[in-house]
């Protein structure tokens, strides 16, 4: 080691070997002194070395891209530093952490927590590189970006009472429907919420003469500057529309003659006469709603589009053979019966689903008065049924995803326990106590789904 | 849930050194923060970066708003635009998910392309791909005097010309950007219908121009 040390020593100071150097390196090999300060030089070199080695790890470490994955407010949020390629680094702690509300282990070297609120901000991660007493302190730098809960985001601002058409954010109705139970809520979408909108949505229920009763639901379309009175005048009006006892006798005999007949050889074409009797007296009062939207356009001086609105209605009435429930629909808005005996759920009316929008259509279009409107009435008779459901979309959409779903007993399995409180929020619907039923429904209209903010509205008779 | 995708082909070659890449840099993030504070946009819009130089590359893949992590972009190179729009074509037939009877689709994407130049590379090939797998819109930007904005007319009937490619324009595109996806993700989700064509986009601000 001396020798060696001795030879850099003379090339380090440009001495060139001789005879004599060789013979003075021999004689120094033994001698203390010497000795002494090989032995101190290399271990000072050794620890230059090492303390460069230390400083090039640290830069090293701080130029390694760390990233972190963005955490969301109100969200459990972990990480876990993998320091496998730093053997001799340790991060002691990471300031402004707190600020964010989570914590670092420096012995695991995790980041766990729940940050409380929307933040981005540079983390100093403070790191030691090397071993034991030599060791090089110094500061990473790594963003994190919180993102703010998406429930914070969204506004609720309370639409304008003096405006044209002003409607009320929510409503609701809890009551008797024949012999059985009503339940209706409507809620304003967190979309008009946030901007201060009105909702667009409308229900409008009433027993009429002769023990018929009804059931409207409407939702007008986000795009038509006036949907919302749209939507009030389609339900109002067309529940109105019928409540005339000349009209409501001729559909209460026509259905009993449908269903019942009394003559001996009723034939087909009798059933048949009957039926278009039927849906005539339906189609009337339809036809007489788009003249009276007409009109009303004409009177306040606004386009019949700026209307727009979706329709369904069933109008119920019970016999002795059973329930008869006469529908219509226009737009998407869904009906539902279900049975208890057979175990069945039917959709009974057809929807207007439009592939990439164009589809959809309203009450408000002329061009629904075709021929083709016969298949927008239906005639259905149900000894018993155990729920009859209007919904908008604003609730099928989240809950039951795609228009096929509807006749799905899996699925309305799940909506049903949904309603009975399997749901994030616990929100409960208990069919069993008609008390304040009317307010859960509301309530449980709050249900958080990603994407969907639409207006909901949901009628159950029971 | 049905996501608004949204694709930014941006031009990294060469003539993008220095104060126009750092500023498409900014502008990116820019728009990632002011998107987040969007509630609609944070839920239903997916972002997609595809540069474009010697060859085209998806540097970062449709992402969520909250989960977006801006990247480095470097230029240098030449200006492979035909590259980027069959990469595109790719993207939207594996990243855009349609609608079946079982699911709801994604919303139609909406692309936007910078350029401050003039494609080296065969670039109605990659069109020709893209044209047979596209339904959104497609907005066009030439930025600066070099950008050759009858390429992008023969892509898309929406175009608009930023005269300087200095950082103060390219702020201002990224800001109309920003406008543009936060309308689109409010309308899909208020009428359920996307758009289609950019006179349903917010007004562009005063540097930028419409062409097309």
């Amino acid at each position: 080691m001396v020798e060696q040390f001795l030879q850099q020593l003379l090339t380090e100071f440009n001495i060139a070997t001789s005879k004599y150097s060789d013979n003075t390196i021999s004689r120094l090999l033994h001698h203390a002194k010497i000795n002494e300060l090989t032995k101190s030089i290399t271990a000072a070199k050794k620890q230059a070395i090492n303390i460069f080695q230390m400083y090039s790890v640290s830069e090293a470490f701080k130029d390694t891209p760390i990233i972190l994955p963005n955490a969301t407010a109100k969200q459990a949020y972990s990480f876990q530093f993998d320091l496998s390629a730093f053997p001799h680094t340790r991060i002691r702690e990471i300031r402004l952490l707190d600020k964010v509300g989570l914590a670092f282990d420096p012995v695991t070297a995790q980041i766990t927590g729940v940050p409380m609120v929307a933040i981005t901000v540079d983390l100093q991660v403070v790191f030691t590189c090397g071993q034991d007493e030599d060791q090089a302190e110094d500061i990473k730098i790594i963003p994190l970006i919180v993102n703010a809960d998406p429930k914070d985001l969204w506004l609720n601002k309370p639409s304008n009472k003096s405006a044209l058409y002003a409607k009320e954010d929510s409503d609701r109705y809890a009551g008797t429907f024949l012999d059985k139970r009503i339940v209706v809520a409507s809620q304003r979408g967190r979309s008009h919420a946030h901007e201060g909108s009105f909702r667009d949505d409308h229900f409008y229920t009433k027993p009429l003469l002769l023990g018929w009763e009804i059931i409207a639901v409407a939702d007008g379309a986000g795009s038509a500057k006036f949907s919302r009175e749209g939507s009030r005048i389609a339900t109002t009006f067309i529940a109105d529309s019928f409540n005339d006892e000349g009209v409501l006798k001729e559909l209460s005999d026509r259905c009993t003659e449908y269903f019942t007949p009394t003559e001996e050889h009723s034939t087909e074409e009798q059933a048949l006469k009957h039926k278009s009797a039927i849906i005539n007296i339906l189609y009337k009062s339809v036809r007489s709603l788009h003249t009276a939207l007409s009109n009303f356009a004409t009177q306040e001086q606004v386009q019949l589009k700026d209307l727009n609105t979706t329709l369904i209605f069933a109008l119920v009435k019970k016999f002795e053979y059973g329930y008869v429930v006469l529908t219509f629909g226009v737009g998407d808005c869904p009906i539902n019966v279900i049975t208890e005996n057979p175990h069945e759920v039917k959709l009974l009316n057809q929807l207007d689903i439009g592939e990439f929008g164009g589809g959809t259509r309203f009450i408000t279009m002329p061009e629904i008065f075709t021929n083709e409107i016969v298949s927008r009435f239906a005639i259905h008779r149900f000894s018993d049924f155990s729920k009859l459901v209007l919904m908008t979309d604003g609730i099928y959409d989240p809950k039951f995803i795609t228009e096929n779903k509807l006749e799905d007993k899996a699925a309305w399995d799940m909506f049903w326990a949904d309603l009975a409180g399997e749901n994030e929020d616990q929100a409960k619907v208990d069919f069993l106590q008609p008390n304040g039923i009317d307010q859960q429904l509301l309530s449980w209209l709050d249900f958080w789904s990603k994407g969907n903010h639409d207006d909901r509205t949901l009628a159950i008779i029971y | 849930m049905r996501r608004l995708p949204v694709y930014l082909l941006l031009d990294t070659s060469g003539s993008m050194t220095g104060e126009p890449i750092e500023a498409v840099k900014n502008g990116v993030q820019m728009m990632i923060h002011s998107l987040r504070q969007n509630p609609q946009a944070i839920e239903t819009a997916f972002v997609s970066i595809i540069t474009f130089d010697t060859d085209a590359t998806q540097v970062i893949p449709l992402t969520d708003l909250a989960s977006f992590q801006m990247v480095d972009l470097k230029a240098n190179g030449v200006t492979a635009m035909g590259a980027a729009l069959g990469l595109l074509a790719d993207k939207l037939q594996t990243e855009v998910a349609r609608t079946t009877p079982e699911q709801k689709g994604d919303w139609k994407p909406l692309v936007f392309i910078m350029t401050d130049g003039i494609p080296t590379d065969d670039w109605q090939i990659g069109y020709n791909k893209l044209k047979a797998v596209n339904k959104g819109l497609i907005v066009g930007c030439a930025a600066g005097h070099g950008a050759d904005d009858s390429v992008l007319k023969q892509i898309t009937g929406s175009v608009v010309r930023l005269d300087n490619a200095d950082s103060e324009s390219i702020s201002k595109f990224f800001q109309w950007v920003t406008a543009s996806i936060s309308t689109t993700s409010t309308k899909v989700e208020e009428s359920g219908k996307e758009v289609i064509g950019m006179e349903q986009l917010p007004p562009p601000p005063s540097e930028l121009v419409i062409i097309a």
